[in-house]
């Protein structure tokens, strides 16, 4: 019996000791935050450019100081976390069209003062003072990052004609082989842009159509994908030949193995912009604005748009300048989509009823 | 029992051990390969090993799972030790209400529980904190370890302690001296299982951990989600060997797995083993 | 007589067990009760506003059948996870209980644990690696040539099962090897020479005797299968989406707290419903065939 309970108490004291020293082992690893540097605490998408070498890295060298990243999955954790004591601790966040105005409404923005950003001239006209980054006497709440397309992507060795619409994804050529994008917003706008909708005017859209149209897809879906990973082993082996994806994946895909042509369809195609904005609170707003200049900036953008395999589009004017024809098509930028539709903010309720219509089609 | 249905047992014991384990065995093959995703052809190399331990998110997400399930267990030991050994002092019908009562957390799918708790947590103006997922972790598997004490109490043969306070002990000796020493297979195995738990518990985790802390369960289901690199194989297979040395040992020391999985009634039988 | 001695154990002993009720009071009881009310409310508490009260919730859930519908599924596979794992594990509980020498017992069962150290959504990403056209399973598959090339069971409900039933197994195993094991083998030998047959003696004397264990398995596999979203939403494809995913969206994808805590509320209920209606009839079942009640 007390043989039994010193074995226990050696066991019991063996593992403390065991998980101390990794506990001193990934404490030395790794530094805590506070010292004399000032830190940047930055809220993205994980490997998303501003973790890469020439992003964070190249930023904490020229600025002498420390970036701490947080990552979010989805732009509704963001908010979530802003909301529930991410305001004062968060510095800089990067939300897409849809919630920057949802922030900015909520006053969880700071306005940035655009003269400390050096580069805001170079940054194209299209994308600045969009309504959803626009306050009420002009102020500028977010800057424009980067913009992509959630477009159609296909195998040409293994489609037969040509692929030019969103018809293409559905009927019978295709069954079983099709790869949709789980992501409720999406979903329903490719399917209003299909149905000859507008889906940027979220108040007169005919959902029930929508969902008739969806459900007519989903015989030919073979996965909802929600990240390239869900992509590339169905799309390698040849089990999905076409569907939506964005500029990047397509890239991607392609470096893979598998050729893949990304095209823009004549009825158009879902948008969405980027955009860095400065958060209420931040205890380093210099900092913070400092932040945005690199990351819209020549240095880090051209970088951006033409680092091998997961390059991006630019917001910067003198950065698409020095694109070669190469560099664009890489980015699929070198054909300019007729038709984009961006994101509309939506109200509580229109989120919820889109949802709503996007469960009902993947339980159906 | 006839020869037939001994190689049939055998047979099925056989395969279901291999179904059990190829997985994991293709997890550890594949830890030793280059190309991405787990996919043929098969190119032997090492670097994923190295790549675990220096650049890759895994090792932190481990070592915090690690820690954080260790506090959790210990927490919870302590706790249900003291509440088996309380209830051993009720009457019975009060006892066993507690007992139904225990098994709540494990009633409630842990999505609803973890969901519960989220709520309150934000009406507290708590919300997601170190604090939240800790009292959700710790309730989760409070149970298994009141239950594996209890039962451990139920099987146990109570006259050594009457003996010793007849002959003069103090409550306190006779605790330290008589009833843990008796007790401590239950309370080692409610500390596993509780180990255990915690470490896999994902729908807790996912709904209760700060932003941007990633235990290794959501690690790895946000790894899936967003792009991984075998280095997840590498630590799966890191992990595997390091449980088996811990089960190694322990057998060594003499804690054999039946002594910890023993019912706690036994019927018909005419000898303990 | 000796009332008042009996008294006293009572209340002092027991307080030992006044931090873990207070934890369950807290911590799961109090939160479940708030669910109730929080069902009622109309959306998200934000900063400290509430949304008020409404029926909307149970209307919006009743009215359309997409939540009869998952519930519906994910009921469906997890009674098959469930029935699946018992049919697998009974043979190799007592294989382990009974047919394995002693001092091999304790190595089998190390081995059944053994998976629950690495982190289970790392198996199931294991088995992925292993369905996925290309992978193992389908390479030999199409070897042997049932299945094609560029095919395979992943994204399929069938895939959901199958990880669901390699995640729970171990689970199932080691509760009915709680309860074989205290079977003793005078019984089963009895039984024998009393000239009734395997099936026989399973039926009147292992069954009903496993009953507890069964049960235990059955409330720990049949629960968190029904509730996951993991493993749906990694291997389900299409149709293989179940009510915890739905539960899910709302919570993390428009943050709808009310209809979460709704859908939540019923869920529980049906649950429970459902598990004292097995708890119920594998009693009569045991009561029919005979054999020691609890």
């Amino acid at each position: 019996m007390k043989r039994n309970f010193v074995n226990t108490m050696a066991l019991l004291a063996g593992m403390s000791l065991l998980v101390s020293g990794s506990v001193s082992a990934s404490d030395a690893e790794g530094s805590s935050g506070s010292g004399e540097t000032p830190t940047l605490v930055v809220a993205n998408w994980k490997g998303y450019g501003a973790d890469e070498e020439f992003g964070a890295a190249r930023f904490e060298e020229l600025y002498n100081c420390k970036v701490e990243f947080v990552y979010f999955n989805s732009v509704e954790e963001l908010y979530t976390m802003l909301q529930t004591g991410g305001i004062g601790n968060i510095d800089v966040a990067l939300p897409s069209t849809v919630y920057t105005q949802t922030f900015r409404e909520n006053g969880m923005l700071e306005p940035i003062d655009t003269d400390k950003i050096s580069c805001y001239e170079n940054l194209m006209e299209a994308y600045l003072n969009l309504p959803e980054a626009t306050g009420e006497s002009g102020e500028v709440y977010a800057l424009p990052w980067t913009w992509g397309t959630t477009s159609l992507g296909y195998n040409p060795e293994a489609v037969t004609g040509e692929i030019t619409s969103w018809d293409d994804l559905y009927g019978e050529a295709y069954k079983g082989k099709v790869a949709f994008f789980d992501d409720y917003v999406t979903a329903l706008m490719t399917s209003a842009i299909h149905t000859g909708q507008n889906p940027s005017d979220p108040d007169n859209l005919d959902l029930e159509a929508i969902k008739n149209d969806l459900l007519a897809l989903k015989e030919n879906v073979r996965t909802y994908w929600a990240s390239y990973d869900d992509y590339l082993n169905p799309y390698t082996s040849g089990e999905v030949v076409i569907g939506n994806m964005w500029a990047g994946t397509a890239t991607q895909l392609m470096n893979a193995g598998t050729p893949c042509n990304y095209i823009y369809p004549e009825e158009g195609t879902v948008g969405y912009v980027d955009m860095w904005c400065i958060i209420k609170d931040t205890d380093c707003y210099d900092l913070a604005c400092q932040w945005l200049d690199f990351m819209c900036g020549e240095e880090f953008q051209y970088n951006f748009a033409t680092v091998e395999g997961n390059a991006h589009n630019t917001v910067n004017e003198n950065v698409y300048a020095k694109l070669t024809d190469e560099q664009k098509a890489a980015v699929w930028a070198l054909e300019v989509p007729s038709k984009v539709y961006m994101q509309p903010v939506l109200s509580t309720e229109q989120q919820n009823e889109w949802l709503e219509v996007w469960n009902e089609v993947k339980a159906g | 029992m006839s020869k037939g249905l001994k190689i049939f047992l055998k047979i099925w014991m056989f395969l279901g051990f291999a179904f059990l384990y190829i997985p994991i065995l293709v997890i550890i093959i594949m830890s030793f390969n280059g190309t991405a995703y787990g996919m043929f052809p098969f190119k032997f190399t090492l670097e994923w090993y190295p790549y675990l331990f220096t650049k890759s998110e895994l090792l932190p997400a481990a070592v915090l799972s690690l820690k954080f399930s260790l506090t959790v267990a210990v927490s919870a030991i302590i706790v249900g030790t003291m509440a088996a050994f309380g209830m051993q002092s009720m009457p019975e019908r009060f006892r066993k209400g507690l007992n139904s009562a225990f098994q709540l957390p494990i009633t409630i799918p842990w999505l609803v529980q973890g969901v519960s708790l989220l709520l309150i947590l934000n009406l507290l103006g708590i919300g997601r904190s170190y604090f939240g997922m800790f009292c959700g972790n710790v309730i989760c598997v409070l149970p298994y370890v009141v239950m594996l004490v209890l039962g451990r109490f139920a099987m146990a043969d109570r006259t050594p302690e009457a003996a010793a306070r007849l002959l003069g002990a103090g409550p306190v000796r006779v605790f330290f001296d008589i009833t843990f020493p008796m007790i401590v297979p239950g309370v080692l195995a409610g500390g596993m299982m509780a180990f255990i738990v915690c470490f896999n518990s994902f729908c807790i985790q996912y709904y209760l951990a700060p932003f941007g802390v990633r235990t290794l369960p959501v690690e790895v289901f946000t790894l899936i989600k967003t792009g991984y690199k075998a280095d997840l194989n590498a630590l799966a297979a890191l992990m595997i060997m390091i449980s088996l040395a811990v089960i190694l040992l322990l057998n060594r020391m003499g804690y054999s797995g039946t002594s910890l999985f023993a019912a706690g009634t036994k019927k018909g039988k005419m000898h303990h083993d | 007589m000796k009332k008042e001695k009996k008294k006293n154990p009572f209340r002092i002993g027991s307080l030992w067990a006044g931090p873990s009720v207070l934890m369950l009071l807290c911590l799961s009881l109090v939160p479940l009760i708030m669910l109730l009310g929080f069902s009622f409310m109309n959306g998200n508490i934000m900063n400290g506003v509430f949304p008020g009260w409404t029926l909307e919730n149970f209307r919006k859930m009743f009215s359309g059948d997409t939540f009869s519908k998952l519930m519906g599924k994910s009921l469906g596979i997890g009674a098959l996870v469930t029935l699946i794992c018992i049919v697998i594990s009974y043979p190799i509980a007592w294989g382990i209980a009974k047919v394995a020498k002693p001092h091999n017992r304790s190595m089998f069962l190390m081995l059944i644990i053994l998976p629950f150290f690495t982190s289970q959504l790392l198996l199931i990403y294991a088995m992925m690696m292993i369905l996925q056209s290309g992978g193992i399973l389908m390479t030999l598959l199409n070897k042997i040539g049932i299945a094609s090339n560029g095919t395979s069971i992943l994204y399929t409900p069938r895939a959901v099962i199958l990880v669901l039933v390699y995640e729970y197994l171990p689970y199932m195993i080691l509760c009915l090897y709680t309860s074989l094991e205290s079977i003793g083998d005078n019984l089963v030998h009895a039984s024998r020479v009393l000239g009734a047959n395997t099936f026989r003696t399973f039926v009147n004397i292992v069954f009903p005797m496993s009953i507890p264990g069964l049960l235990s398995g059955i409330l720990l596999v049949l629960v968190p299968v029904c509730g996951s979203f993991a493993e749906s939403a990694l291997v389900g494809g299409p149709n293989g989406m179940m009510v915890g995913s739905l539960i899910n969206s709302q919570y993390n994808t428009v943050l709808n707290m009310g209809y979460g805590a709704a859908l939540s509320c019923v869920f529980l209920i049906i649950l429970s419903i459902i598990m004292g209606v097995i708890r119920l009839l594998v009693n009569c079942a045991e009561k029919r065939i005979g054999g020691d009640t609890e």
